[in-house]
């Protein structure tokens, strides 16, 4: 069972006139077991910078991080004891695909931590269950939102890690491609891993388990009242 | 998934940046090559050359000695034999005999079948006040030639007869005496038959006189100071057969050589050895500075390709990094580890610069066998050596130029960068 725990967080960034923009302060978070946890709020609300921080793409300015009791930022490949992929995927709102590899080897790409040989048995299976098959020599130019957000979503699932982190995961989708990307993390949470998203999207919010929102730079559960205000 | 999957994708991808960094490290490692090939095929060149200035220069001393020695040879060497038991430098000083030589050895030298000898001059000299004058002067008896059996030779000295004598130069000119005038010496009066030119030597204070009448003036009947052999020959050029044949024909005498005539001989074989020398300093002295100048270009020119490959690559390097740092993010996103992520550029590096040096040493030599003689009789090693340190140089420098980018870039939180992006 797989556990996120985030204590104390807090994050100022400097704006552009110099001045420092807090943008969490004391967020506490804390999620165990399957499913899936949506974060809803608007747009700069600090939803984005609380996934980064959770997934160890960004360092807190305080505050600490666990996943399953560790601290993520202590993951690393192989050599470092817990490689980050077993742990934790992560699908960006931009996809972030790498532009000069095709689609098998963007899946692939979240090997390059492993040091063991070969791909993943799983990588032909979960490219089919995500609608990938006849794409998998395509470079990510050559294929359309849905399908590179897919391709996102295939690379962070394909070394079955403990906890997911999608960052808008279906913000730069319309509603058909939209509905199959919540599908998908549906069926992985369903096989009993951890999601935790951001969306300002009320259906994604809707399919999730529990919803929080981001309010005076603290982390509260969501309700419509807090929504509305 | 291979990180050697994802360097081959990464060498695929944009191309350009690539081939222009392989590039100047092409043209770069090309210049350097040529000028240390071309270089060393100067050194090579000119190596050769001053070797056989310096075999042409070593045969023509050699022939010039033999002919100064001929020449020597030709002139002869001026001995003076005496008694071994005489101590030249008290001689020399004195002016007067310790020891002295007998006639009948002198004639007994000439009577020897000798060949060396040409000339034997028996003399006594020493040191002597006349009285009549109230001065010192040297008497100097000398009986002329003695005839050297056999042979028959020009005379080399005026024969006094008795009862005449010759002044030195400074002796006439204090007495104010002429050719002529008669002096008297110890009651004897002696006609005055030549006053001598001016020497500049202990001859102008000396009073020669018949060799009899000297011996009798002094007391020294019989008694001569030495004997000058002048003019001899030996075939090899060499006193020392002479100095051993005088010896065994009259025991307990020495020879020795006037130094003027050794000396001579000794500054001729200087001079020409100083000549032949000068002569090679000049071309080596030349040889450097030509060797500087064109070391100081070479060094010039590699430098400065250096320079301007090094900027071209941190400038080609560094943008490279920057448009990339996406990808650098994704990397450290996906678990690889910092030191992945710089063995990936950094290898990229390493192949670029491998390629680039290696064609460009190649290219470098194709330059310096169009340019030069003998840059293709050159050793393996003489090509091999420069082209490695190029290679080597040119990786090094061409990691050290990704790595600071890089670094950078992979240093970054991977949500900032992605963030910006």
């Amino acid at each position: 069972m797989a556990t996120l725990e985030a204590n104390g967080i807090c994050k100022t960034y400097t704006g552009p006139d110099g001045k420092p923009v807090e943008v969490l302060k004391d967020v506490d978070l804390k999620l165990s077991g399957s499913g899936i946890h949506a974060i809803v709020g608007e747009s700069g609300c600090g939803k984005s910078t609380l996934l980064m921080i959770c997934g160890a793409l960004l360092g807190p300015d305080s505050g600490t991080i666990h996943i399953n009791g560790n601290d993520p930022f202590e993951f690393g490949d192989e050599d470092a004891g817990i490689p980050r992929v077993a742990m934790l995927g992560y699908v960006f709102q931009d996809f972030h695909l790498i532009p000069y590899l095709t689609v098998e080897e963007n899946i692939l790409a979240s090997t390059l931590s492993m040091n063991g040989p070969g791909e993943p048995a799983n990588c032909r299976e979960i490219t089919e269950r995500l609608g990938l098959g006849h794409r998998l020599k395509h470079r990510p130019g050559q294929l359309s939102a849905g399908e590179q957000q897919r391709v996102a979503i295939a690379r962070a699932l394909l070394c079955r890690p403990e906890v997911v982190i999608a960052d808008e995961p279906t913000g730069s989708l319309d509603m058909k491609n939209g509905r199959r990307i919540i599908s998908i993390l549906r069926e992985y949470a369903d096989e009993g891993g951890l999601v935790l998203l951001a969306t300002h999207n009320p259906v994604v919010a809707e399919n999730a388990d529990t919803v929080s929102t981001i309010e005076d730079l603290k982390i509260v559960p969501y309700s419509t009242t807090s929504q509305s205000s | 998934m291979k990180l050697s999957r994802l360097l081959i994708a990464e060498l695929k991808y944009r191309p350009v940046p690539s081939m222009l960094a392989c590039l100047a490290v092409w043209i770069a490692a090309a210049c350097v090559s040529a000028s240390l090939i071309i270089l060393a095929d100067f050194d090579l060149q000119t190596d050769s050359e001053i070797h056989a200035l310096q075999e042409r220069a070593q045969a023509r001393m050699a022939s010039l000695e033999n002919e100064a020695r001929i020449f020597a040879k030709s002139l002869g060497f001026n001995i003076f034999v005496y008694n071994s038991k005489q101590d030249l430098g008290k001689f020399y000083t004195n002016d007067t005999s310790d020891h002295f030589l007998t006639m009948q050895q002198a004639n007994k030298l000439a009577e020897s079948d000798f060949e060396f000898l040409n000339h034997l001059l028996p003399i006594l000299r020493e040191k002597y006040f006349w009285k009549e004058q109230s001065m010192p002067v040297i008497i100097g008896g000398i009986q002329g030639e003695i005839y050297i059996k056999q042979q028959w030779q020009e005379p080399m000295e005026v024969e006094l007869i008795p009862g005449e004598v010759h002044l030195g130069h400074s002796i006439a000119s204090e007495l104010n005496i002429q050719q002529g005038d008669s002096v008297e010496i110890e009651g004897s009066s002696f006609t005055v038959t030549n006053v001598r030119q001016r020497l500049g030597t202990k001859d102008d204070i000396t009073l020669f006189m018949n060799l009899g009448d000297a011996q009798q003036l002094l007391d020294r009947p019989e008694q001569i100071s030495g004997i000058l052999a002048l003019s001899c020959n030996c075939e090899a050029g060499e006193i020392e057969p002479i100095r051993k044949g005088v010896k065994e024909i009259i025991p307990g005498t020495d020879v020795v050589e006037f130094t003027i005539r050794a000396q001579a001989r000794a500054q001729a074989r200087k001079v020409i050895a100083e000549t032949a020398s000068q002569e090679l300093d000049d071309i080596m002295t030349s040889r450097s500075q030509i060797r500087a100048t064109l070391s100081s270009l070479s060094l010039l020119l590699s430098g400065i390709m250096t320079i301007v490959c090094v900027f071209l690559l941190v400038f080609l390097y560094g943008g490279n990094v920057r448009e990339r740092k996406s990808e650098v993010a994704i990397l450290s996103a996906l678990g690889v580890e910092r030191a992945s992520i710089h063995s990936l550029f950094l290898a990229k590096a390493l192949i670029l610069a491998f390629t680039g040096s290696i064609c460009g040493c190649v290219m470098g030599l194709a330059i310096a066998l169009a340019l030069s003689n003998q840059a293709g009789s050159m050793p393996l090693g003489s090509l091999l050596i420069p082209s490695t340190g190029i290679i080597l140089t040119a990786c090094f420098l061409s990691l050290l130029a990704y790595w600071w980018p890089i670094r950078l870039a992979a240093s970054r939180d991977p949500g900032l960068v992605l963030n910006e992006n």
